[in-house]
């Protein structure tokens, strides 16, 4: 049966009065990775934006149906009272997400106790260790500051598991990190999809960073969805020549 | 044998407060004419601080640089500049942001001011002539890269310092640069130091490959025989990321 955790229908967003996304479809089902891909420019991050109910952005027409309810139409308090908790964000730079001199122990305990959650040791051990991160101990003790960019956008994503939302939304997490890396942190959300049973929606301009974890796969260009599948179906078969550029342009090893 | 650029013992540490970082330990490499030598290696290997030392733009602690087979070492960016131009990540922040493209490449040319040549190897580097009227902010991430390639031309460097040059950019833009990089050297009018994270971009550009980390080179060799055949664990696992990032089967 199908288990739609989130469905976009008919969408547009606009900035000002351009319509940046003009009648995005698509929809994820519970526990799928997500990768949506695309240029610059091409509505991938706004898309997001949408869903987080980013307050530049202006939505003419369309649904965001989070299990079923339609976000839009959402009061600000309704919609804080599901991010965080029951939706988690994630940027490409994580720096922002942190106080970079405040030891990650106590930025975490200040999450918890602001949703009303105890800090349990035991708990955040065994959390970290589902997602592959060690020494939850040095982590705790640590600062923003003193940790690479990479090992910072893997708290940021325990961080965000803290609340265990359903749904975990990552915009460009990867596209700063250099490519081992990178292979870390989405080893990492494949460690949160499958111990967790999290859903995942990943926006990404590397296809190849796509092949490594997505379910299914948006195509965008220019504000539109061109095309939406399996993920198995986009890689080995596309039927767009955008998409077929986009496969071509992912840098391969060759001797 | 003479090669157009070459370091010899390379070594610089950091040394802050009670933290000391070795950034280069015993590095040695060597460039031919027409060849682009890849670097790679994660954050914090030492591959820009090697750039930075053979462009003079750091003191090493010891180590010999030749030009040609004439030593350089010590001598500051102004001279270095009349052989080497440095391309970075971020070229937007490269332009002065006030100029328009064609007042900033004119002014970074050392010789008579040439703008016919200019609109020449804007072409070259395939933009179109009316963008040299814009200032950078009003350009893409390719398409001031690109203007930077040209300005590089333009100063009629014999070697270019690649660092980062497409980590900013998307996969689609990166891929035409690399087009562009690979026409250029093709036409033999390019020889390059190469800087990347990416081992699998590097292999699609580079003739040879040096692999660092923590400030050692951990291999060196032709790049088809390192991918083939590493001698190194830490490329082997540069290769097995590469490899997972890349889409296993060919399209047709």
């Amino acid at each position: 049966m199908q288990d739609r955790i989130l469905e976009i229908k008919d969408l547009q967003i606009a900035y000002d009065e351009e319509l940046a996304v003009k009648g995005a479809n698509l929809f994820v089902e519970r526990g799928e990775v997500l990768c949506i891909v695309g240029e610059s420019g091409s509505g991938k991050s706004t898309v997001i934006r949408a869903i987080t109910g980013n307050k530049q952005i202006k939505i003419p027409g369309g649904q965001i149906l989070f299990e079923g309810k339609d976000l839009i139409p959402l009061k600000n308090r309704e919609r804080q009272k599901l991010l965080g908790t029951r939706i988690g964000l994630i940027q490409q730079n994580p720096a922002g997400a942190f106080n970079p001199i405040r030891k990650i122990d106590k930025q975490f305990r200040e999450t918890l106790k602001s949703h009303r959650l105890p800090f349990l040791k035991e708990e955040l051990d065994k959390m970290f260790t589902s997602i592959g991160l060690k020494n939850t101990t040095d982590i705790l003790k640590s600062r923003p500051y003193e940790m690479s960019g990479g090992m910072n956008q893997r708290i940021a994503i325990a961080a965000a598991m803290l609340m265990d939302p359903e749904l975990l939304l990552c915009d460009e997490i990867t596209s700063a990190l250099d490519v081992t890396t990178a292979i870390s942190v989405t080893d990492e959300l494949l460690r949160v999809k499958n111990e967790h049973r999290t859903t995942i929606i990943l926006v990404t301009h590397n296809l190849g960073i796509a092949a490594n974890i997505a379910d299914r796969i948006a195509i965008m260009s220019k504000g539109e969805v061109i095309e939406f599948d399996k993920a198995d179906r986009i890689l080995h078969d596309p039927q767009k020549e955008y998409t077929k550029n986009l496969l071509r342009d992912v840098p391969k090893l060759s001797s | 044998m003479t090669y157009l650029l070459e370091g010899k013992n390379l070594n610089k540490t950091f040394r802050e407060k009670a933290k000391t970082t070795i950034a280069l330990s015993e590095v040695n490499f060597c460039l031919n004419k027409g060849e682009i030598l890849g670097v790679v290696g994660e954050s914090g290997s030492g591959k820009t601080t090697l750039l930075k030392a053979i462009a003079g733009m750091l003191k090493l602690d010891q180590g010999s640089l030749f030009y040609n087979g004439t030593e350089y070492t010590g001598q500051k960016p102004r001279q270095t500049g009349q052989f080497l131009q440095m391309i970075f990540q971020d070229a937007n922040s490269s332009f002065d942001p006030r100029m328009v493209m064609e007042k900033s490449l004119i002014e970074s040319g050392r010789r008579e001011k040439n703008p016919e040549r200019i609109r020449q190897l804007v072409q070259l580097v395939g933009l179109e002539e009316e963008l040299l009227q814009r200032k950078p902010a009003a350009l893409s991430g390719g398409q001031c890269q690109r203007m930077a390639i040209a300005r590089a031309f333009y100063s009629d460097a014999e070697i270019f310092l690649c660092d980062e040059m497409t980590s900013a950019l998307d996969v689609s833009t990166q891929a035409r640069i690399l087009e562009l990089l690979r026409d250029l050297k093709k036409e033999g009018r390019l020889s390059a130091v190469f800087v990347s994270h990416d081992i699998a971009l590097v292999s699609m550009l580079c003739d040879r490959i040096m692999v660092m980390k923590d400030g050692k080179c951990v291999e060196e060799g032709e790049i088809s025989e390192v991918i083939r055949n590493p001698s190194d664990d830490y490329t082997r696992a540069l290769l097995e990321s590469a490899r997972r990032q890349s889409i296993q089967e060919p399209i047709g």
